[in-house]
């Protein structure tokens, strides 16, 4: 992994397109902010992370559920008053 | 158009039955293609099938359903891959993850999946919200507590 050290206002450039720059240090903090294409998407890994574990755990666990139980589900969402 | 699935064996479904999904899922970059059908003879539980990954099968239904109030806001880098113009093409999808216990059932409200009826274009969204969870419970509510004011 290529590490820079770079003060706060400072920049780095990724290619020609993307700008990340240091916006903010506070503590151990550092606040960052990105430019980048529309088409390139930017996410927390923590959060996509979890996502892409929870997609992998749902399509695990889901064997076939049985037509009863679905009914079931359907029956406690349509309750009123939800 | 005949897909295998390891769930369901062989399946043959119209063509246009497929939504294409040109960056895949989250994890699953290369399932781009889903074909959707009923897993419920009501029709409220759909299964989302891979049909570039036999065994990739989620169960998803509407969003709404699960958090009447449920909203996620689609950026301009989203509207564009999924060539939305009217907000009412959209349809947002929640994946159910259904345990031994159908009580225990967990939708996953930080990964949406949004689709295009109009272009059958869809994607996973993933936002950020510190209210949603991947495994909101979707019957913890049931008492009329908990997340009954979440809005996105």
């Amino acid at each position: 992994m290529l590490v820079l050290s770079r003060h706060k206002d400072e920049t780095i450039m990724i290619g020609d397109e993307i700008e990340i720059s240091i916006v903010d240090i506070k503590g151990d903090t550092v606040r960052i902010g990105i430019n980048a294409p529309k088409t390139v998407s930017v996410h927390r890994k923590e959060i996509y992370e979890a996502i892409r574990a929870e997609n992998i755990a749902a399509t695990k666990q889901q064997l076939v559920p049985d037509k009863a139980a679905l009914g079931n589900i359907a029956a406690l969402l349509k309750r009123p008053g939800k | 158009m005949k897909i295998n699935t390891s769930r369901f064996g062989e399946i043959e479904l119209p063509d246009d039955t497929l939504i294409t999904f040109p960056k895949g899922v989250v994890g699953f970059p290369e399932a781009r293609g889903f074909v959707l059908f009923d897993c419920s003879d009501d029709g409220i539980f759909k299964w989302m099938q891979s049909v570039d990954v036999q065994e990739l099968a989620f169960v998803i239904c509407e969003a709404s359903l699960v958090l009447p109030n449920y909203q996620i806001i689609c950026g301009k880098s989203e509207q564009e891959m999924l060539k939305l113009s009217r907000a009412e093409d959209a349809a947002v999808c929640l994946i159910l993850a259904i345990g031994a216990n159908p009580a225990d059932t967990t939708a996953n409200l930080l990964g949406p999946i949004v689709m295009n009826a109009e272009s059958r274009l869809g994607m996973q969204m993933v936002l950020v919200n510190p209210d949603y969870s991947t495994r909101h419970k979707i019957f913890a509510d049931a008492s009329g507590t908990e997340n009954s004011n979440v809005s996105a």
